[in-house]
């Protein structure tokens, strides 16, 4: 007889993953402004001087449709984001100029130097076709530009065609009329609908008809044995928890019959009411299409959070260690398109990824290793792309048998000693015989590498990349090349729990 | 010639029986049914197999069972209910048997009894009076001393026990009483809390005995005797409990000092039952834990124990300490033996590991050549509910999460019906029925439609049929049936205008379910009856 204990380890954790566990935060409330730059509102100090003569540069060009650096998705909202430098304290009035596959646009804009980012929004991408950007950047004031060669750059970015559709129905569960009435419900209730839509669609790899939201104000009421899905003991009980969701599943769809999620958005404090407290959203693993998240104005990325869970992501906060890590920091620049919105992190306002806790003090967003991991699973079975690309190579515990990250198990940060590492790969419109190398480092030191021959069109390669109780206590990076070329690369840790 | 014949037996029987701890897979295992039959009888069975030719190969016509003595008296009744009743088990589960041996360990003997198939089924069927078969087989014993390596006479034996106090007059193990037939088919059950009870004078183990009439209905109001007795003591009796809505009534003890085992009993006046469990000493390292909960239960008669203790922090922090307990599956079907086994299982666990939160019980079994693992988990809040009477025995299963089943390459099955496909359920025809009924409505409230389901459950080892509409109001346009946990499309449909036969076909296994009720407006109400059948 085997001993099957090797695979608690596993199931067990799939077991409780039930759990989001979305902590408020110590973290003290500053006076900060939410750090949101919109160059088109831009309200920089006062220029100390302005000059005839100067030097711009173009020194940055990327298309962003939520981060950067990333394929685009087919039909949803797309920017450019330019980054222009001149001398500090000076300001020159100039004008920013795209041609995106031979269709001009151009916005004039007031430089302050050192620099100024300037985002224009551009028509989404339709044809599964290179998007070929040239930027440029031309003073209009008095003064002329002495270095006129560096002002002008183009890139090429790839496109993607994602199959998946996301009908999303917003539930309003267990308001009796008292708590309608204590949080102004009818005026509240569709605004946070609203808001939190925005940003599923704002965060989300998918074409704007790619994602429906729709809602209803008539809340459904729970029974007693829905709502007791902690026992005595503050443990789940699977049962109570599971009847709760068949409700909840089935009262959406009654309005919504196609609904590919129901999101049932609570009251305030009705998980800490029900014995779960510190928690904003749940997810059970086994529930495929329902998610609940807790009604909270100021914090609209609970639905986002959930949905991700759906699609087999882990979390991105972690309080299992010394110290917490209450979140995931988001350290390049972001775009809200939607809403015309660069979103940085700073040290007075964390920018964090929506797969963090839940805290008033922090902004939210997406993060290149969340939003390229749901490119791909959105994208493999049945998309395509203009070019062969690597998508995601997405880190878990667990994989599936098709090859990608097992539930509650893809784009984990820190490994228990314990658990084994995969790196699942994403690949899409690859050829045939292409050559997939997988090199893992600990520092500088190469520890593994792997290789697979790819095969034509779009498939998950999973790399193990160590066996359970194998790698020791430390960082390590992973690196994809696809023909010897560096294509992808994430950091992981292997820690264990406090 | 057959003397020497049966002393090369017994050598080669006692040098396997030593050397082997496992019993050869079967499918179904025989062993693990002989095991079940006779624990549930109250005695300690140590092994089940097929006798060894001379080259250690099992020879299929010849089958023992080896247990501890309940009595170190030979001529006893005590002992020949266990030979007698040891033989029973070996004919009924190893029906091509031709000699059947029951063999009784003392200290430092093994006592050999056997007896041929077409004696026992004479005995069996009145052709051979009582007595008679019992002089026959009494006459044939053989003693094996296992320290000395050679068979003994019985009158080396006698002396020995003179001299050595090794037969006394006090039971060396507490003998189970042998149950009478039960009055009017009624069944009384026994569970304890736990099968290792640590002597530290503050664990108890709790009695749950359950009595049901011949239609597994249960008897309300009826007084228990609760009783235990501790190895070389006298009876102790622990005090008269009335049953309750479900026919249970509990009692508690500690373990007494100096003794290595208690055989717990609950009886009324013409029925008793039984079950023997181990004492020990307090465990408080996990490796002494472990091997707490492995004796407990493999005293029981499970085969292929073992244990574990982990503990998880998930994302958020929160600590979950897991005791998790593996075993060979000792019933091919879920039925009582399986229920019973979990429920030993469990609570060993929960008793010997008291920080757990939640515990996980490992059930093996082997058909077509592997072997497979079934994953079934309690939460330790509901099972202390159960130990404490504030929930069902029945209520406490509804709340038996099935976590799946595994081959031996840790491949989860994906087929959500792979029990009941594999183990099937009902059939036998003994069974208790329960009609049972489920509603769902949608009502107008002064917030709008309220649609209403309702959940129910499906134990392991029963079902449901006989579904009969009873209401289905004007607004209702169908019901729906939906299996946790997937809830966007549902396992069964009845729609207005179908024919009401096709609700005859429709059966449920094992699982959670949601009854639905679909009309467009409100009000509307759907009502509908089912029989559950449960496993005896």
């Amino acid at each position: 007889m085997k001993s099957p204990f090797k695979r608690i380890c596993l199931s067990l954790t799939i077991l409780f993953v039930l759990t989001f566990a979305n902590p408020t935060l110590p973290i003290h409330a500053s006076n900060a402004t939410l750090n949101i730059l919109d160059s088109t509102s831009f309200d920089a100090p006062a220029p100390l001087f302005q000059v005839s003569d100067v030097d711009l540069e173009l020194s940055e060009v990327s298309a962003t449709q939520a981060v950067s650096d990333i394929p685009l998705v087919l039909g949803k909202a797309t920017a450019v984001r330019t980054k222009l430098t001149l001398p500090a304290n000076t300001r020159v009035d100039a004008k920013v100029t795209l041609d995106v596959n031979g269709v001009p646009y151009e916005r004039a804009v007031s430089l302050i130097g050192p620099q100024t980012i300037v985002l224009l929004r551009i028509a989404e991408p339709r044809v599964l076709a290179p998007v070929v950007i040239k930027a440029s950047v031309t003073p209009t004031g008095l003064g002329r530009d002495p270095n006129p060669a560096n002002n002008t750059q183009t890139i090429t970015v790839q496109t993607v065609q994602t199959v998946e559709k996301i009908v999303a129905f917003f539930l309003p569960v267990d308001w009796t009329p008292e708590e309608q009435s204590r949080y102004n419900y009818n005026t509240q209730y569709p605004k946070y609908v609203q808001n939190a839509a925005d940003f599923f669609i704002g965060a989300y790899p998918l074409a704007r008809d790619q994602i429906i939201v729709d809602s209803t104000m008539t809340p459904h009421i729970l029974t007693p044995f829905e709502k007791t899905f902690v026992d005595s003991a503050g443990k789940f009980s699977y049962r109570n928890a599971l009847a709760l969701y068949g409700s909840i599943a089935i009262a959406g769809r009654r309005y919504r019959p196609d609904a590919a999620i129901v999101i049932g958005i609570l009251p305030p404090e009705w998980f800490s009411k029900h014995g779960k407290p510190k928690t904003l959203g749940l997810t059970l693993m086994a529930v495929q299409g329902t998610v609940t998240g807790q009604f909270d104005p100021g914090e609209i990325t609970t639905a986002a959070h959930e949905v991700g869970h759906l699609y087999a992501l882990y979390e991105d906060y972690d309080y299992a260690i010394n110290p917490p890590r209450p979140g995931v920091e988001i350290l390049v620049p972001s775009y809200w398109v939607e809403r015309e919105q660069e979103l940085v992190s700073t040290s007075s306002k964390k920018l964090w990824t929506y797969m963090s806790a839940g805290s008033k003090q922090v902004t939210y967003w997406t993060d290149s290793r969340i939003y390229e991991y749901l490119m791909a699973k959105f994208a493999l079975r049945g998309g395509t792309a203009s070019a062969p690309l690597i998508l995601a190579a997405t880190t878990a515990w667990q994989v599936e048998k098709d090859g990608s990250p097992a539930d509650y198990s893809a784009n984990i940060h820190r490994f228990e000693p314990t658990q084994p590492v995969y790196c699942a790969v994403a690949g899409i419109a690859l050829s045939a015989g292409s050559q997939l190398e997988i090199r893992l480092y600990r520092g500088n030191t190469l520890t593994k590498t792997d290789r697979r021959t790819t095969v034509a069109g779009n498939k998950w390669y999973p790399f193990l990349l160590a066996d359970a109780n194998t790698l020791a206590e430390g960082t390590y990076r992973v690196e994809i090349l696809l023909d010897g070329r560096l294509v992808k690369s994430n950091q992981f840790e292997v820690k264990a729990s406090r | 010639m057959h003397r020497h014949l049966l002393m090369a037996l017994g050598f080669c029987l006692v040098l396997v029986l030593i050397a082997t701890p496992s019993v050869a897979a079967q499918e179904p295992d025989p062993a693990d049914q002989v095991k079940s039959f006779l624990t549930a009888k109250g005695y300690t069975v140590t092994e089940v197999d097929y006798y060894p030719d001379s080259q250690g190969k099992p020879r299929p016509e010849v089958v023992y069972v080896l247990m501890d003595a309940v009595s170190g008296n030979l001529d006893s009744t005590d002992t020949a209910a266990q030979v007698v009743l040891g033989f029973h088990a070996l004919r009924k589960y190893f029906p091509r048997a031709e000699t059947l041996m029951a063999v009784l360990t003392y200290k430092k003997y093994a006592i050999f009894f056997s007896t041929s198939r077409t004696t026992f089924d004479q005995f069996v069927r009145g052709e051979i009076r009582s007595d008679a078969f019992w002089y026959g087989v009494r006459g044939k014993v053989q003693i094996y001393d296992l320290v000395r390596k050679a068979f003994t006479d019985e009158k080396d034996f006698k002396s020995n026990n003179q001299t050595g106090k090794d037969f006394g007059t006090t039971p060396p193990n507490p003998a189970p009483t042998p149950a009478p037939t039960p009055l009017k088919g009624a069944v009384l059950r026994l569970e304890p809390s736990t099968t290792y009870l640590p002597a530290d004078d503050k664990t108890t183990v709790t009695l749950i005995a359950t009595l049901l009439d011949s239609n597994y209905a249960p008897l309300v109001g009826r007084a228990l005797d609760f009783s235990y007795e501790a190895a070389g003591q006298e009876a102790r009796l622990l005090g008269t409990s009335v049953t309750d809505a479900n026919g249970t009534a509990r009692a508690q003890v500690k373990a007494p000092p100096d003794t290595d085992s208690l055989l717990l009993r609950v009886s009324t006046e013409t029925l008793n039952s039984q079950v023997s469990i181990v004492v020990g000493t307090p465990v408080t390292t996990k490796a002494e834990q472990v091997d707490a909960i492995i004796e407990g239960l493999t005293k029981q008669g499970y085969a292929e124990v073992d244990a574990n203790y982990i503990s998880r922090t998930s994302a958020t922090g929160e600590v979950t300490n897991i005791a998790i307990v593996a075993m060979r599956m000792a019933s091919q079907t879920l039925d009582r033996t399986f229920y019973s086994q979990l429920t030993r299982g469990f609570g060993t666990l929960r008793t010997v590991l008291p920080k757990s939160d939640q515990l996980i019980a490992i059930l093996s079994y082997r058909t077509e050549g592997q072997d497979w693992y079934l994953y079934w988990k309690a939460q330790t809040a509901h099972w202390d509910q159960f130990i404490a009477g504030k929930i069902s025995e029945n209520d406490f299963w509804r709340y038996l999460e099935y976590i799946g089943a595994y081959d031996e390459d840790d491949n989860r099955i994906d087929d959500k019906n792979f029990i009941d496909k594999n183990f099937g359920a009902g059939g036998s025809g003994k069974e208790a029925r329960v009609t049972r009924t489920l509603e769902s409505t949608l009502k107008r409230e002064t917030w709008g439609d309220q649609w209403r389901g309702q959940e129910f459950v499906i134990l392991p080892g029963s079902y449901a049929d006989t579904f009969t509409l009873g209401e289905l109001s004007d607004n209702a346009t169908a019901i729906q049936i939906f299996q946790s946990p997937e809830f966007r499309t549902p396992i069964l449909e009845y729609k207005r205008g179908d024919s009401p036969d096709m609700l005859k076909k429709w059966r449920l296994g094992q699982g959670q379910y949601l009854f639905a009720i679909v009309a467009p407006t409100a009000p509307a109400t759907a009502r509908m009856t089912y029989v559950e059948h449960l496993p005896p």
